[in-house]
């Protein structure tokens, strides 16, 4: 009795891990706690981004995904952490990010990592990326974007693609001229297991918002 | 009162306790240092590649912020804080949140303070800034909290282990100890108990020594004054010849035998006479004689063996009396013809002429109600009777029935009306220590009391109630009335109650007394104890024995009570340990220096308290006085009182 008693729990344990690896991105309890959180149009912008990014590209090609991804998120209005959540310095969830309808270059960076691994882009060949970015002022500003490696060992400007929210098309670092400096590329989740990293990750997780 | 293994258990328990707790504080203070030490150094290490980072990131503020959000993002800090010399370019970085994964007490309670690292930044010969860097005390927290939960299961576990292994160790070690209590407490209670198991420790073997070598001398003491008293007995109450006992014993038992409750219905007393004990010495010789005595003695004891309550006696050179209580007069015939064919055998056997040397037998059936001249002057008249019938050489003289007394259905009839409605009314008797003036206990007795015409003492109605088998419920009627009733009386006293034979001999009444026991003495406002008669103790011994082991299961005290010290031996008084005997002043006063001193011996070693009973007179008094007696019981009690 007891013995199966014992099978019974574990087998339900392994459904709820295999469940909650194969939880989707954007479900239908996140849109309905967007709803309830953010009102309606929140909601309409998860259930958007579910049909046209998680839904609709599936099967197409990895520089498809690339560009839609990009321009969807871009849609989305800048505005500084101090402006959003009182802090200088924020990483939220695609969740916050998509709900509030607004964030900073990190926020940006943030859900088109996730929303690419999602849709089956190989997490290593996304980076994220510390620049130093020169406006048309001529003013240079720290900044943060996602590097997309074309090949597994870059060799050139052109094998690096540069997702961003300023310059909004996804373009090579050899046509980007506005980046004046690169600082750091990190891995995303798949990196060393920095305290902000452990911080975002559980976040994603349990689907803040 | 805390038994030494308490005691110990606490002292070392606590000992146990201090010396992990302090362990377990040694061992945190170090761990805290170590991690605080270690965490000081990462940050160390990591401030010389920051600041090489950010003198190449100099020439440009935006490159110097992205520098130093990649640094702080991809590790764990608690800030980092860049200040420039010109001050355009400051930069700081700073986590504020609530420490994770532990409890807020913890932070509070061990509250870290790491210390801030800081260096110069510099491009060449031009300093440029400050960079202070300061390690996330969260990973600390983290540590310490779980070691702390690590360290307090170890305590948990290495506390109940050391405690386990020491309760063992104290009980091992302890173990003679409580056998040296079981023999202390057994001493206590006039119990001779010998340790033959010694223990190993030293000072315990030594006390064991010490209490083995005090219980025999104690023993000692016990045998030599049982041996004593015995002798004296002997000589006191004793015939020489046939060991049979003599007229004094006799006349001294006499109103015991024929108190009432005693004896039931009366019985037998036989008065025997030899004629022709001159022929018998002329042609035997007195040796010769005395050994046809001793054997007539024994044949005495044969035939009687039945009557436990016999007491036979040697009166004069010629003359025997037999005391048979509750023997019918049919039966006392018989046992008169056995006498006397035995003795016609003997007579036959020394080939003596049977026409000169035979006995008389006078048998005098006797009523409850008699007195003691009576009984003696009609035994005697029977016996005369007996001598003047040249025939026969026996008479029997009966007692006829009195027409005034109740019959037999009469009385069951009030006794059972007695026990259902409980008419039993209860009176209570002081023993005083005469001396003192205080009250020793008190004895109970009851009567019925069921309206007017139906008043009766206890002598009227305990011999029906023995011959109607109704003793043992009517006493646990009265038993159950004194337990369960208030009786403000004896509150803080004892009460003594004496136990008729018959109660001991019915073993449902034992059961019975018992689970009255178990429901009500913890309630009761004063204490028990029971009285048995000496000679039913010694006849019973082992019965009355399971008596005393319910009283002392339950805190009662026990007595003995008519004592007459008829016993060969007064082993039973150690078997059954009472704490007072109680013996007839008359009996008390007759005995001999000598043999009251044994008697004492042997009391004092048992630590049992003798009474004396029936006292009346104050000369009385100042002679048990003189023999160091103090507690009296008896009409005495009023005018002391």
């Amino acid at each position: 009795m007891n013995f199966f008693k014992v099978i019974f729990s574990i087998l339900l344990l392994l459904i709820m891990i295999t469940a909650n690896s194969l939880a989707e991105l954007i479900d239908n309890q996140v849109i309905v706690a967007a709803d309830a959180k953010y009102k309606t149009f929140a909601k309409n912008r998860f259930i958007a981004a579910k049909k046209q990014l998680l839904t609709d590209l599936q099967g197409k090609t990895d520089m498809e995904k690339l560009e839609v991804v990009n321009s969807w998120y871009n849609a989305i209005l800048y505005k500084s952490d101090r402006e959003i959540y009182g802090v200088s310095d924020y990483w939220a969830t695609l969740y916050e990010f998509v709900g509030k309808g607004m964030g900073d270059c990190e926020d940006y960076t943030i859900a088109k990592y996730y929303t690419l691994k999602e849709l089956g882009i190989d997490p290593n060949k996304m980076k994220f990326t510390y620049v130093v970015y020169k406006s048309r002022s001529g003013e240079n500003i720290s900044h943060m974007v996602l590097s997309y490696l074309t090949v597994p060992k870059p060799k050139s400007k052109d094998d690096i693609l540069i997702l961003g929210n300023i310059n909004q098309r996804v373009l090579p670092v050899s046509k980007r001229l506005d980046i004046v400096k690169m600082v750091r590329m990190m891995n995303g989740d798949t990196g060393a297991q920095s305290k902000k990293w452990k911080q975002l990750d559980s976040d994603m997780k349990r689907k803040k918002l | 009162m805390m038994t030494l293994f308490k005691q110990m258990a606490l002292a070392i328990s606590l000992i146990i306790i201090f010396l992990l707790a302090t362990v377990m504080v040694i061992n945190y203070q170090s761990a805290k240092k170590d991690i605080i030490q270690s965490l000081y150094e990462t940050t160390v290490n990591n401030i010389s590649t920051l600041t090489t980072k950010l003198a190449e990131a100099s020439s440009d503020s935006a490159l110097l912020t992205s520098t130093i959000d990649a640094e702080f993002d991809s590790g764990y800090y608690k800030m980092i804080d860049f200040k420039s010399n010109d001050g355009k370019s400051d930069y700081k970085q700073i986590d504020n949140k609530a420490i994770k994964d532990v409890p807020s007490w913890f932070v509070n309670f061990s509250s870290i303070e790491l210390d801030s690292v800081s260096s110069d930044v510099s491009s060449g010969w031009d300093m440029i800034g400050t960079v202070t860097v300061l390690g996330d005390t969260g990973v600390v927290y983290r540590a310490l909290y779980k070691m702390l939960i690590k360290l307090s299961y170890l305590f948990i576990v290495s506390l109940s282990i050391a405690l386990i292994i020491l309760s063992g160790m104290l009980h091992f070690i302890l173990k003679p100890l409580s056998r040296i209590r079981d023999q202390a407490e057994a001493i206590l209670r006039n119990e001779f108990i010998i340790q033959e198991k010694m223990p190993f420790t030293t000072e315990f073997k030594d006390v064991v020594n010490g209490m083995n070598a005090m219980v025999s001398k104690v023993e000692e003491i016990f045998k030599k004054g049982n041996e004593a008293a015995q002798r004296n007995k002997e000589l006191m109450y004793n015939d020489p010849i046939t060991k049979l006992f003599n007229r004094r014993y006799l006349m001294l038992k006499l109103p015991d035998l024929i108190k009432v409750e005693n004896k039931a219905n009366g019985g037998i007393i036989m008065f025997i006479a030899l004629g022709g004990a001159e022929i018998l010495n002329q042609t035997l010789g007195r040796r010769k004689a005395d050994d046809i005595f001793l054997e007539i003695a024994n044949e005495f004891h044969d035939i009687c063996k039945k009557f436990e309550d016999r007491v036979i006696a040697r009166v004069n050179g010629t003359e025997f009396t037999l005391m048979l209580p509750d023997c019918e007069a049919d039966e006392a015939r018989e046992i008169a013809k056995s006498i006397q064919e035995k003795f016609a055998q003997l007579i036959i056997t020394e080939e003596l002429p049977l026409k000169d040397v035979y006995i008389n037998i006078g048998i005098y059936k006797y009523k409850p109600t008699v007195s003691i001249a009576d009984l003696l002057t009609r035994a005697d008249n029977a016996l005369s009777q007996a001598k003047a019938d040249e025939k026969d050489n026996i008479y029997l003289y009966e007692e006829k029935d009195d027409e005034h007394a109740l019959g037999k259905e009469q009385w069951r009839e009030i006794i059972e009306e007695s026990i259902n409605k409980n008419y039993f009314s209860l009176k209570f008797w002081p023993t005083l220590n005469a001396k003192t003036k205080q009250v020793n206990h008190k004895v109970m007795t009851f009567t019925i009391d069921g309206g007017v015409s139906k008043k009766y003492f206890y002598g009227d109605f305990i011999a029906p109630a023995i011959n109607l088998g109704l003793v043992s419920k009517m006493y646990l009627v009265a038993l159950k009335d004194l337990i369960t009733a208030q009786h403000e009386e004896l509150n803080g006293s004892t009460c003594s109650i004496r136990l008729s034979n018959e109660f001991i001999k019915d073993t449902q009444a034992y059961y019975e007394l018992s689970s009255l026991f178990e429901k009500h003495i913890k309630t009761l406002k004063f204490k028990l104890s029971f009285e048995v008669s000496d000679s039913f103790a010694i006849n019973n011994t082992l019965a009355v024995k399971e008596y005393v082991n319910l009283f002392s299961k339950h805190n009662i005290g026990f007595g003995i009570n008519s004592f007459t010290g008829e016993s060969k031996d007064f082993t039973y008084l150690k078997q059954l340990t009472p704490a007072f005997l109680k013996a007839d002043c008359a009996f008390l006063l007759d005995q001999s220096q000598d043999s009251m001193g044994a008697l004492q011996v042997v009391t004092d070693s048992l630590g049992i308290e003798i009474i004396a009973t029936f006292v009346k007179t104050q000369e009385e008094l100042d002679k048990l006085f003189a023999m160091h007696i103090n507690s009296v019981q008896g009409p005495i009690t009023d005018k002391l009182g």
